[in-house]
Protein backbone atom coordinates (compact mmCIF):
# COMPACT_ATOMS: atom_id res chain seq x y z
CA UNK A 1 0.00 0.00 0.00
CA UNK A 2 1.06 3.29 -0.92
CA UNK A 3 0.10 6.12 1.87
CA UNK A 4 0.29 9.61 1.62
CA UNK A 5 -1.69 12.68 3.34
CA UNK A 6 -2.45 16.35 3.35
CA UNK A 7 -4.46 19.36 5.12
CA UNK A 8 -6.09 21.99 2.63
CA UNK A 9 -3.42 24.11 2.21
CA UNK A 10 -1.34 20.81 0.74
CA UNK A 11 -4.19 19.90 -1.28
CA UNK A 12 -3.06 21.00 -4.77
CA UNK A 13 0.46 19.18 -3.84
CA UNK A 14 -0.74 16.23 -2.64
CA UNK A 15 -3.46 16.22 -5.63
CA UNK A 16 0.04 15.88 -7.89
CA UNK A 17 1.69 13.51 -5.74
CA UNK A 18 -1.31 11.10 -6.12
CA UNK A 19 -1.84 11.84 -10.15
CA UNK A 20 1.31 10.90 -10.28
CA UNK A 21 1.12 7.63 -9.45
CA UNK A 22 -2.47 6.81 -10.72
CA UNK A 23 -1.16 8.02 -14.14
CA UNK A 24 1.41 5.19 -14.54
CA UNK A 25 0.33 1.96 -15.32
CA UNK A 26 1.56 0.43 -12.70
CA UNK A 27 0.06 2.81 -10.18
CA UNK A 28 -3.07 2.41 -11.63
CA UNK A 29 -4.17 -0.80 -9.69
CA UNK A 30 -1.94 0.05 -6.38
CA UNK A 31 -3.89 0.31 -3.07
CA UNK A 32 -3.63 4.20 -1.99
CA UNK A 33 -4.20 5.23 1.67
CA UNK A 34 -4.63 8.94 2.76
CA UNK A 35 -4.44 10.54 5.95
CA UNK A 36 -7.17 13.35 5.91
CA UNK A 37 -5.11 15.54 8.10
CA UNK A 38 -7.99 18.92 7.67
CA UNK A 39 -9.15 18.80 3.97
CA UNK A 40 -12.46 20.32 3.00
CA UNK A 41 -15.19 18.79 1.81
CA UNK A 42 -14.98 19.36 -1.52
CA UNK A 43 -11.15 17.98 -1.66
CA UNK A 44 -12.25 14.75 0.23
CA UNK A 45 -15.14 14.18 -2.37
CA UNK A 46 -11.94 14.40 -4.50
CA UNK A 47 -10.13 11.88 -2.97
CA UNK A 48 -12.55 9.25 -2.53
CA UNK A 49 -12.57 8.95 -6.18
CA UNK A 50 -8.72 8.93 -6.64
CA UNK A 51 -7.78 6.53 -3.16
CA UNK A 52 -8.67 3.55 -1.53
CA UNK A 53 -8.79 4.36 1.81
CA UNK A 54 -9.18 7.06 3.86
CA UNK A 55 -8.19 7.71 7.78
CA UNK A 56 -8.11 10.64 10.01
CA UNK A 57 -5.27 9.95 12.17
CA UNK A 58 -5.58 10.58 16.23
CA UNK A 59 -2.23 11.49 18.86
CA UNK A 60 -1.24 8.17 19.87
CA UNK A 61 -0.50 9.32 23.29
CA UNK A 62 -0.08 12.53 25.67
CA UNK A 63 2.69 14.77 25.48
CA UNK A 64 3.33 18.29 26.76
CA UNK A 65 3.29 20.14 23.20
CA UNK A 66 0.03 18.25 22.24
CA UNK A 67 -2.17 21.48 22.36
CA UNK A 68 0.04 23.65 21.19
CA UNK A 69 1.32 22.16 17.95
CA UNK A 70 -0.65 22.12 14.40
CA UNK A 71 -2.92 19.54 13.70
CA UNK A 72 -1.27 18.19 10.55
CA UNK A 73 1.27 16.95 12.83
CA UNK A 74 -1.09 14.25 13.75
CA UNK A 75 0.10 12.86 9.84
CA UNK A 76 3.65 13.00 10.82
CA UNK A 77 3.37 11.28 13.85
CA UNK A 78 0.82 8.70 12.93
CA UNK A 79 3.67 7.00 10.35
CA UNK A 80 5.17 4.51 12.80
CA UNK A 81 1.83 3.55 13.13
CA UNK A 82 0.85 3.11 9.51
CA UNK A 83 -0.08 -0.75 9.77
CA UNK A 84 -2.70 -0.13 12.72
CA UNK A 85 -4.48 2.39 10.24
CA UNK A 86 -4.03 0.78 7.04
CA UNK A 87 -3.74 -3.30 8.43
CA UNK A 88 -3.68 -6.04 6.30
CA UNK A 89 -0.62 -4.98 3.62
CA UNK A 90 2.89 -6.56 3.13
CA UNK A 91 4.85 -3.19 2.67
CA UNK A 92 3.62 0.28 3.31
CA UNK A 93 5.17 3.09 1.29
CA UNK A 94 5.03 6.52 2.65
CA UNK A 95 5.45 9.88 0.09
CA UNK A 96 5.16 12.85 1.51
CA UNK A 97 2.45 15.31 -0.26
CA UNK A 98 5.50 17.52 -1.68
CA UNK A 99 6.68 14.71 -3.27
CA UNK A 100 5.57 13.17 -6.46
CA UNK A 101 6.48 10.35 -7.94
CA UNK A 102 8.17 10.84 -11.49
CA UNK A 103 9.84 7.27 -12.49
CA UNK A 104 7.99 4.36 -11.17
CA UNK A 105 11.64 2.35 -11.24
CA UNK A 106 11.85 4.10 -7.38
CA UNK A 107 9.06 2.70 -6.25
CA UNK A 108 10.16 -0.37 -7.09
CA UNK A 109 13.22 0.05 -5.70
CA UNK A 110 11.72 1.08 -2.26
CA UNK A 111 9.03 -2.06 -2.34
CA UNK A 112 12.63 -4.04 -3.23
CA UNK A 113 14.56 -2.66 -0.50
CA UNK A 114 12.35 -3.16 1.98
CA UNK A 115 11.55 -6.74 1.22
CA UNK A 116 14.96 -7.81 0.98
CA UNK A 117 15.96 -5.83 5.04
CA UNK A 118 12.86 -4.52 6.12
CA UNK A 119 13.24 -0.34 5.55
CA UNK A 120 14.51 0.68 2.28
CA UNK A 121 14.93 4.58 2.75
CA UNK A 122 17.52 7.12 1.25
CA UNK A 123 20.27 8.93 3.16
CA UNK A 124 20.78 12.62 2.20
CA UNK A 125 24.49 11.63 0.95
CA UNK A 126 24.75 12.40 -2.98
CA UNK A 127 27.38 14.06 -4.98
CA UNK A 128 24.86 16.40 -6.72
CA UNK A 129 23.74 17.91 -3.63
CA UNK A 130 25.20 21.24 -3.24
CA UNK A 131 25.54 20.92 0.44
CA UNK A 132 28.19 18.66 0.15
CA UNK A 133 30.68 21.14 -1.26
CA UNK A 134 31.29 23.25 1.89
CA UNK A 135 28.14 23.53 3.87
CA UNK A 136 28.06 19.88 5.55
CA UNK A 137 29.47 21.52 8.75
CA UNK A 138 26.99 23.89 8.92
CA UNK A 139 24.49 21.83 8.37
CA UNK A 140 25.97 19.39 11.12
CA UNK A 141 25.15 22.40 13.68
CA UNK A 142 21.76 22.78 12.79
CA UNK A 143 21.32 18.67 13.14
CA UNK A 144 22.67 18.98 16.64
CA UNK A 145 20.36 21.67 18.01
CA UNK A 146 17.22 19.05 16.04
CA UNK A 147 19.06 15.93 18.13
CA UNK A 148 19.62 17.90 21.33
CA UNK A 149 16.38 19.62 21.60
CA UNK A 150 14.43 16.18 21.15
CA UNK A 151 16.61 13.42 22.71
CA UNK A 152 19.43 15.10 24.29
CA UNK A 153 22.83 16.06 24.66
CA UNK A 154 24.21 12.41 24.36
CA UNK A 155 21.95 11.54 21.12
CA UNK A 156 23.28 14.66 19.53
CA UNK A 157 27.11 14.17 20.41
CA UNK A 158 26.63 10.68 18.77
CA UNK A 159 24.18 11.47 15.22
CA UNK A 160 25.27 15.11 14.62
CA UNK A 161 27.15 13.87 12.00
CA UNK A 162 25.31 11.04 10.46
CA UNK A 163 23.64 11.31 7.07
CA UNK A 164 19.98 12.36 7.68
CA UNK A 165 17.43 9.26 6.58
CA UNK A 166 15.03 11.37 4.91
CA UNK A 167 11.10 9.88 5.74
CA UNK A 168 9.73 11.62 3.15
CA UNK A 169 9.87 8.48 0.86
CA UNK A 170 10.14 5.20 2.84
CA UNK A 171 8.93 1.46 2.17
CA UNK A 172 8.76 -0.39 5.70
CA UNK A 173 7.27 -3.92 5.27
CA UNK A 174 4.83 -5.09 7.42
CA UNK A 175 7.10 -7.41 9.71
CA UNK A 176 10.33 -5.32 10.27
CA UNK A 177 10.96 -4.12 13.70
CA UNK A 178 11.58 -0.89 13.15
CA UNK A 179 7.36 -0.16 13.06
CA UNK A 180 7.71 -0.59 17.15
CA UNK A 181 11.58 1.10 17.77
CA UNK A 182 10.41 3.92 15.97
CA UNK A 183 7.25 4.11 17.60
CA UNK A 184 9.25 3.97 20.97
CA UNK A 185 11.49 6.75 20.00
CA UNK A 186 9.04 8.99 19.01
CA UNK A 187 7.03 8.86 22.10
CA UNK A 188 10.57 9.81 24.21
CA UNK A 189 11.55 12.40 22.07
CA UNK A 190 7.85 13.88 21.57
CA UNK A 191 8.17 14.47 25.85
CA UNK A 192 10.95 16.96 25.40
CA UNK A 193 10.41 18.59 22.23
CA UNK A 194 7.69 18.19 19.22
CA UNK A 195 8.57 19.92 15.82
CA UNK A 196 7.71 18.84 11.97
CA UNK A 197 11.39 17.03 11.87
CA UNK A 198 10.83 14.73 15.20
CA UNK A 199 9.55 11.91 13.73
CA UNK A 200 12.43 11.73 10.98
CA UNK A 201 15.05 12.72 13.84
CA UNK A 202 13.20 9.52 15.63
CA UNK A 203 13.45 7.12 13.08
CA UNK A 204 17.22 8.05 12.55
CA UNK A 205 17.53 7.42 16.12
CA UNK A 206 16.09 4.12 15.74
CA UNK A 207 18.34 2.92 12.47
CA UNK A 208 21.38 4.41 13.75
CA UNK A 209 21.22 3.44 17.73
CA UNK A 210 19.35 0.69 18.13
CA UNK A 211 20.31 -1.94 15.89
CA UNK A 212 18.82 -1.79 12.86
CA UNK A 213 21.09 -0.51 10.57
CA UNK A 214 21.61 -3.68 9.03
CA UNK A 215 17.80 -4.18 8.02
CA UNK A 216 17.74 -0.60 6.18
CA UNK A 217 18.45 -0.37 2.71
CA UNK A 218 20.25 2.77 1.76
CA UNK A 219 18.55 4.09 -1.41
CA UNK A 220 20.22 6.32 -4.02
CA UNK A 221 19.13 10.00 -4.07
CA UNK A 222 17.44 9.70 -7.28
CA UNK A 223 14.71 7.42 -5.57
CA UNK A 224 13.86 10.86 -2.97
CA UNK A 225 15.28 13.31 -4.51
CA UNK A 226 15.68 16.71 -1.90
CA UNK A 227 15.38 20.03 -4.19
CA UNK A 228 16.40 22.01 -1.64
CA UNK A 229 20.05 20.52 -1.95
CA UNK A 230 20.51 21.38 -5.83
CA UNK A 231 17.74 21.35 -8.46
CA UNK A 232 18.15 18.36 -11.18
CA UNK A 233 18.59 18.72 -14.72
CA UNK A 234 16.13 18.32 -17.46
CA UNK A 235 16.68 15.83 -20.09
CA UNK A 236 14.97 17.29 -23.03
CA UNK A 237 15.36 14.07 -24.71
CA UNK A 238 13.50 12.01 -22.48
CA UNK A 239 12.03 14.96 -21.16
CA UNK A 240 12.25 13.94 -17.79
CA UNK A 241 13.92 15.33 -14.82
CA UNK A 242 16.90 13.80 -13.97
CA UNK A 243 20.23 13.55 -12.01
CA UNK A 244 22.57 16.61 -12.29
CA UNK A 245 25.85 14.35 -13.06
CA UNK A 246 26.40 11.24 -14.97
CA UNK A 247 25.31 8.99 -16.20
CA UNK A 248 21.84 11.51 -15.26
CA UNK A 249 19.79 8.68 -14.01
CA UNK A 250 16.03 10.12 -14.51
CA UNK A 251 14.79 10.82 -10.68
CA UNK A 252 12.18 8.79 -9.31
CA UNK A 253 10.42 10.67 -6.86
CA UNK A 254 10.84 14.40 -6.69
CA UNK A 255 10.35 16.34 -3.13
CA UNK A 256 9.79 19.31 -2.74
CA UNK A 257 11.78 19.73 0.32
CA UNK A 258 11.51 23.61 1.96
CA UNK A 259 10.42 25.52 -0.77
CA UNK A 260 7.79 24.18 -2.86
CA UNK A 261 9.16 25.10 -6.02
CA UNK A 262 6.99 25.22 -9.27
CA UNK A 263 8.13 26.69 -12.36
CA UNK A 264 12.12 27.01 -12.17
CA UNK A 265 15.07 27.68 -14.40
CA UNK A 266 17.30 24.37 -14.35
CA UNK A 267 19.91 23.21 -16.73
CA UNK A 268 19.62 20.71 -19.39
CA UNK A 269 22.30 17.83 -20.08
CA UNK A 270 23.94 20.41 -22.30
CA UNK A 271 24.14 23.02 -19.60
CA UNK A 272 21.80 25.20 -21.58
CA UNK A 273 18.84 27.29 -19.01
CA UNK A 274 15.44 26.23 -19.72
CA UNK A 275 12.56 26.68 -16.96
CA UNK A 276 10.42 23.83 -16.14
CA UNK A 277 7.75 22.30 -13.53
CA UNK A 278 9.09 20.92 -10.94
CA UNK A 279 5.82 20.04 -9.49
CA UNK A 280 3.75 17.46 -11.02
CA UNK A 281 2.35 18.66 -14.14
CA UNK A 282 -1.39 16.92 -14.81
CA UNK A 283 -3.36 20.53 -15.40
CA UNK B 1 38.13 11.37 -30.37
CA UNK B 2 41.62 10.25 -29.36
CA UNK B 3 42.40 8.59 -25.69
CA UNK B 4 44.98 7.17 -24.41
CA UNK B 5 45.13 5.27 -20.54
CA UNK B 6 47.74 5.24 -18.57
CA UNK B 7 48.64 3.76 -15.50
CA UNK B 8 52.19 2.99 -14.05
CA UNK B 9 53.94 1.03 -11.18
CA UNK B 10 57.44 0.42 -9.84
CA UNK B 11 58.79 -3.27 -9.20
CA UNK B 12 56.81 -3.27 -6.00
CA UNK B 13 53.89 -2.91 -7.61
CA UNK B 14 53.96 -4.75 -10.60
CA UNK B 15 51.68 -7.91 -10.14
CA UNK B 16 49.17 -5.42 -8.93
CA UNK B 17 49.39 -3.65 -12.28
CA UNK B 18 49.41 -6.63 -14.32
CA UNK B 19 45.82 -7.14 -13.27
CA UNK B 20 45.32 -3.61 -14.21
CA UNK B 21 46.99 -3.80 -17.64
CA UNK B 22 45.10 -7.69 -18.11
CA UNK B 23 41.67 -6.40 -16.50
CA UNK B 24 41.78 -3.39 -19.49
CA UNK B 25 42.80 -5.87 -22.58
CA UNK B 26 40.70 -8.39 -21.73
CA UNK B 27 37.52 -6.20 -22.22
CA UNK B 28 36.63 -5.49 -26.34
CA UNK B 29 37.09 -1.88 -25.73
CA UNK B 30 40.29 -2.25 -24.06
CA UNK B 31 41.86 -4.86 -26.19
CA UNK B 32 42.09 -2.09 -28.76
CA UNK B 33 42.81 0.56 -26.67
CA UNK B 34 46.21 3.04 -26.49
CA UNK B 35 47.73 1.73 -23.14
CA UNK B 36 50.25 4.31 -21.57
CA UNK B 37 53.17 3.14 -18.97
CA UNK B 38 55.44 5.06 -16.56
CA UNK B 39 57.91 2.86 -15.63
CA UNK B 40 58.78 4.26 -11.91
CA UNK B 41 61.45 1.45 -11.60
CA UNK B 42 60.19 -2.06 -12.78
CA UNK B 43 62.59 -4.54 -13.64
CA UNK B 44 63.87 -5.72 -17.59
CA UNK B 45 61.94 -9.01 -17.14
CA UNK B 46 58.69 -7.38 -16.03
CA UNK B 47 59.38 -4.33 -18.38
CA UNK B 48 59.50 -7.29 -21.56
CA UNK B 49 55.77 -8.56 -20.26
CA UNK B 50 54.57 -4.76 -20.63
CA UNK B 51 55.87 -3.82 -23.50
CA UNK B 52 53.99 -6.96 -24.69
CA UNK B 53 50.86 -5.44 -23.16
CA UNK B 54 51.19 -1.39 -23.60
CA UNK B 55 51.60 0.98 -26.07
CA UNK B 56 54.11 3.53 -25.10
CA UNK B 57 56.53 2.97 -21.83
CA UNK B 58 57.95 6.32 -20.53
CA UNK B 59 59.86 6.95 -17.82
CA UNK B 60 58.87 10.09 -16.08
CA UNK B 61 61.37 12.93 -15.01
CA UNK B 62 60.80 15.60 -12.53
CA UNK B 63 58.59 18.08 -13.42
CA UNK B 64 58.97 20.33 -10.61
CA UNK B 65 61.94 21.81 -8.50
CA UNK B 66 61.83 21.48 -5.15
CA UNK B 67 64.34 21.32 -2.28
CA UNK B 68 63.59 17.31 -1.33
CA UNK B 69 63.50 16.44 -5.12
CA UNK B 70 66.06 13.86 -4.71
CA UNK B 71 65.47 12.39 -1.53
CA UNK B 72 61.70 11.39 -2.11
CA UNK B 73 60.92 8.15 -3.15
CA UNK B 74 61.50 7.71 -7.17
CA UNK B 75 57.78 6.15 -7.44
CA UNK B 76 56.47 9.98 -7.03
CA UNK B 77 57.85 10.88 -10.17
CA UNK B 78 55.19 8.72 -11.33
CA UNK B 79 52.34 10.44 -8.84
CA UNK B 80 53.51 13.79 -8.90
CA UNK B 81 53.84 13.46 -12.70
CA UNK B 82 49.87 12.66 -12.77
CA UNK B 83 49.25 16.72 -13.81
CA UNK B 84 52.24 16.05 -16.70
CA UNK B 85 50.75 13.19 -18.33
CA UNK B 86 50.08 15.19 -22.10
CA UNK B 87 53.60 15.83 -21.56
CA UNK B 88 55.08 12.44 -20.91
CA UNK B 89 52.40 10.99 -24.03
CA UNK B 90 51.31 13.75 -26.17
CA UNK B 91 49.20 13.99 -28.58
CA UNK B 92 46.31 12.50 -27.22
CA UNK B 93 42.38 14.12 -26.82
CA UNK B 94 41.81 12.85 -23.30
CA UNK B 95 44.32 11.59 -20.80
CA UNK B 96 42.49 8.31 -18.25
CA UNK B 97 44.79 7.59 -15.67
CA UNK B 98 44.00 4.55 -13.38
CA UNK B 99 46.33 3.57 -10.50
CA UNK B 100 48.09 0.51 -10.60
CA UNK B 101 46.06 -0.69 -7.36
CA UNK B 102 43.10 -0.16 -9.20
CA UNK B 103 41.59 -2.68 -12.24
CA UNK B 104 38.68 -2.65 -14.67
CA UNK B 105 35.26 -4.81 -14.10
CA UNK B 106 32.98 -3.60 -16.27
CA UNK B 107 33.56 -1.22 -18.90
CA UNK B 108 30.64 1.10 -17.92
CA UNK B 109 32.89 2.73 -15.57
CA UNK B 110 35.57 3.76 -17.99
CA UNK B 111 32.60 5.31 -20.35
CA UNK B 112 31.26 7.29 -17.80
CA UNK B 113 34.89 9.05 -17.02
CA UNK B 114 35.34 9.71 -20.83
CA UNK B 115 31.70 10.92 -21.14
CA UNK B 116 32.36 13.23 -18.35
CA UNK B 117 35.63 14.68 -19.90
CA UNK B 118 33.95 15.31 -23.11
CA UNK B 119 31.17 16.92 -21.12
CA UNK B 120 33.17 19.26 -18.51
CA UNK B 121 36.93 18.49 -19.21
CA UNK B 122 37.36 16.22 -15.75
CA UNK B 123 35.43 13.67 -14.87
CA UNK B 124 36.28 12.20 -11.11
CA UNK B 125 34.69 10.40 -8.14
CA UNK B 126 33.90 12.48 -4.92
CA UNK B 127 34.59 9.93 -1.72
CA UNK B 128 30.66 10.68 -0.90
CA UNK B 129 28.54 7.22 -1.34
CA UNK B 130 25.75 5.79 0.83
CA UNK B 131 28.11 2.52 0.77
CA UNK B 132 30.52 4.28 2.34
CA UNK B 133 30.93 2.83 5.88
CA UNK B 134 33.06 6.02 6.94
CA UNK B 135 29.38 8.38 6.20
CA UNK B 136 28.18 6.78 9.10
CA UNK B 137 30.03 8.33 12.38
CA UNK B 138 33.38 8.14 11.12
CA UNK B 139 33.37 11.79 8.66
CA UNK B 140 34.55 14.32 11.23
CA UNK B 141 37.31 12.06 12.33
CA UNK B 142 38.27 11.82 8.61
CA UNK B 143 38.03 15.88 7.82
CA UNK B 144 39.86 16.61 10.98
CA UNK B 145 42.95 14.66 9.00
CA UNK B 146 42.10 16.48 5.81
CA UNK B 147 42.31 19.60 7.53
CA UNK B 148 46.01 18.47 8.97
CA UNK B 149 46.93 17.55 5.30
CA UNK B 150 45.63 20.76 3.43
CA UNK B 151 46.72 22.76 6.47
CA UNK B 152 50.76 21.14 6.38
CA UNK B 153 50.79 21.58 2.35
CA UNK B 154 48.85 25.54 1.80
CA UNK B 155 48.11 26.22 5.13
CA UNK B 156 45.15 27.14 7.38
CA UNK B 157 43.21 29.49 5.18
CA UNK B 158 43.22 26.59 2.50
CA UNK B 159 42.32 23.76 5.47
CA UNK B 160 39.30 25.30 6.35
CA UNK B 161 37.93 26.06 3.33
CA UNK B 162 38.04 22.45 2.14
CA UNK B 163 38.62 20.62 4.81
CA UNK B 164 35.16 19.54 4.93
CA UNK B 165 34.93 18.97 0.62
CA UNK B 166 34.25 15.28 -0.35
CA UNK B 167 37.59 14.46 -1.42
CA UNK B 168 38.35 13.69 -4.84
CA UNK B 169 39.75 10.59 -5.31
CA UNK B 170 42.91 10.86 -8.30
CA UNK B 171 43.16 7.38 -8.62
CA UNK B 172 41.06 7.50 -11.85
CA UNK B 173 40.27 10.36 -13.84
CA UNK B 174 40.05 11.08 -17.37
CA UNK B 175 40.83 14.76 -18.54
CA UNK B 176 40.58 16.78 -22.13
CA UNK B 177 43.87 17.75 -23.25
CA UNK B 178 43.00 21.45 -24.00
CA UNK B 179 41.73 22.46 -20.02
CA UNK B 180 42.70 24.78 -17.58
CA UNK B 181 43.07 21.64 -14.65
CA UNK B 182 46.27 20.57 -15.94
CA UNK B 183 47.91 24.24 -15.53
CA UNK B 184 46.37 24.89 -12.52
CA UNK B 185 46.81 21.25 -10.74
CA UNK B 186 50.78 21.39 -11.37
CA UNK B 187 50.62 25.10 -9.94
CA UNK B 188 48.65 23.93 -6.81
CA UNK B 189 51.12 20.64 -6.73
CA UNK B 190 54.21 23.44 -6.95
CA UNK B 191 53.29 25.58 -4.24
CA UNK B 192 52.75 22.35 -2.08
CA UNK B 193 56.19 20.87 -2.62
CA UNK B 194 57.67 24.39 -1.72
CA UNK B 195 56.35 23.34 1.38
CA UNK B 196 57.89 20.00 1.92
CA UNK B 197 60.73 19.99 4.91
CA UNK B 198 60.23 16.63 5.81
CA UNK B 199 60.86 13.43 3.55
CA UNK B 200 58.49 11.79 5.71
CA UNK B 201 55.65 14.26 4.38
CA UNK B 202 56.29 13.39 0.54
CA UNK B 203 52.69 11.66 0.19
CA UNK B 204 50.89 10.33 -2.56
CA UNK B 205 48.26 12.54 -1.07
CA UNK B 206 49.51 15.46 -1.92
CA UNK B 207 49.12 15.70 -5.70
CA UNK B 208 45.18 14.54 -5.24
CA UNK B 209 44.79 17.45 -2.39
CA UNK B 210 46.95 19.57 -5.22
CA UNK B 211 43.63 18.33 -7.23
CA UNK B 212 41.21 18.94 -5.12
CA UNK B 213 42.49 22.86 -4.01
CA UNK B 214 42.42 23.60 -7.68
CA UNK B 215 39.03 22.09 -8.34
CA UNK B 216 37.36 23.46 -5.27
CA UNK B 217 39.26 27.38 -6.18
CA UNK B 218 38.24 27.59 -9.87
CA UNK B 219 37.16 24.50 -11.34
CA UNK B 220 33.79 23.26 -9.69
CA UNK B 221 31.78 24.00 -12.55
CA UNK B 222 33.89 22.57 -15.63
CA UNK B 223 34.20 18.99 -12.84
CA UNK B 224 32.05 15.81 -13.84
CA UNK B 225 30.94 14.16 -10.41
CA UNK B 226 31.08 10.85 -10.94
CA UNK B 227 29.01 8.16 -8.70
CA UNK B 228 31.04 5.72 -6.25
CA UNK B 229 30.86 2.88 -8.33
CA UNK B 230 33.12 4.17 -11.05
CA UNK B 231 36.16 4.20 -8.68
CA UNK B 232 34.71 1.97 -5.96
CA UNK B 233 37.47 3.10 -2.94
CA UNK B 234 37.69 -0.58 -1.03
CA UNK B 235 38.78 0.87 2.29
CA UNK B 236 35.77 3.27 3.02
CA UNK B 237 33.31 -0.30 2.79
CA UNK B 238 33.40 -3.69 0.63
CA UNK B 239 30.98 -4.10 -2.26
CA UNK B 240 29.19 -7.18 -2.50
CA UNK B 241 29.10 -10.66 -4.75
CA UNK B 242 26.74 -10.75 -7.45
CA UNK B 243 26.41 -14.77 -7.57
CA UNK B 244 24.18 -14.04 -10.68
CA UNK B 245 26.16 -11.97 -12.88
CA UNK B 246 29.36 -13.20 -11.26
CA UNK B 247 30.47 -9.54 -10.50
CA UNK B 248 31.23 -7.18 -7.57
CA UNK B 249 28.38 -5.12 -7.13
CA UNK B 250 27.55 -2.00 -4.80
CA UNK B 251 26.22 -2.89 -1.71
CA UNK B 252 22.87 -1.60 -1.86
CA UNK B 253 20.14 -1.42 -4.35
CA UNK B 254 20.23 -1.63 -7.05
CA UNK B 255 23.68 -3.40 -6.95
CA UNK B 256 25.40 -1.62 -9.57
CA UNK B 257 28.44 -3.31 -11.12
CA UNK B 258 31.83 -1.57 -10.07
CA UNK B 259 33.15 0.00 -13.04
CA UNK B 260 36.77 0.19 -11.21
CA UNK B 261 37.54 -1.79 -8.29
CA UNK B 262 40.30 0.40 -6.05
CA UNK B 263 42.25 -1.13 -3.46
CA UNK B 264 43.15 1.90 -1.70
CA UNK B 265 45.02 1.78 1.14
CA UNK B 266 45.40 -2.38 1.60
CA UNK B 267 46.05 -4.45 -1.24
CA UNK B 268 43.10 -7.16 -0.58
CA UNK B 269 43.29 -10.26 -2.52
CA UNK B 270 41.02 -13.18 -1.22
CA UNK B 271 38.30 -11.39 1.45
CA UNK B 272 34.86 -12.32 3.47
CA UNK B 273 32.25 -10.44 1.19
CA UNK B 274 28.22 -10.82 1.80
CA UNK B 275 26.15 -11.67 -1.74
CA UNK B 276 23.37 -9.78 -2.85
CA UNK B 277 21.14 -12.11 -0.67
CA UNK B 278 23.06 -11.60 2.62
CA UNK B 279 24.84 -14.67 2.46
CA UNK B 280 28.87 -14.80 2.87
CA UNK B 281 31.37 -15.64 0.19
CA UNK B 282 34.96 -15.69 -0.03
CA UNK B 283 36.12 -14.25 -3.05
CA UNK B 284 39.47 -12.40 -4.59
CA UNK B 285 39.34 -7.87 -4.89
CA UNK B 286 41.85 -8.62 -7.44
CA UNK B 287 41.16 -8.56 -10.93
CA UNK B 288 41.07 -12.59 -12.13
CA UNK B 289 40.87 -13.65 -15.74
CA UNK B 290 37.97 -15.15 -16.31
Amino acid sequence: MIVTGADAPFFGLVQGTIRSIRDKPQGRGVALGFLDLGCTPDQLAWLADWVDVIVQPEWRFPFPQQDQIPSYLKGSYARPHLPEYFPGYQTYLWIDADAWVQDWSAVALLAQGAKLRGLAIVPQIDRGSTLQYGGMFYEWQITYDWYQADFGEQVAQQLWSYPMLNTGAIALHRDAPHWQVWADCLQMGLQRNASHLSEQLALNWAVYKHGLFKQTEMLPAWCNWTCHWGFPRWDPDRACLVEPYLPHTPIGIVHLTATKYERVAVLTLEQQPMEVNLRYGFV
Amino acid sequence: MSTIIITGADASYFSLVQGTVRSLRSKPEGAKATLGFLDLGCTPTQLAWLQEQVDIIRRPTWQLTFALREQVPAYLKGIWGKPFLPRFFPGYETYLWIDADAWVQDWRGIELFLAGAALRGLAIMPEVDRGSEIQYGGLFGYWNLAFRWYKAAYGEQVAQKLWTHPMLNTGVFALRANTPHWGLWADSLAEALQQLTDVAQASVMTEQLALNRAVYSSLFDQTEMLPGWCNWTCHWGFPRWDPNRMCLVEPYLPHTPLGVVHLTTEKYDQVELLTIEGQPVTQSLRFRES
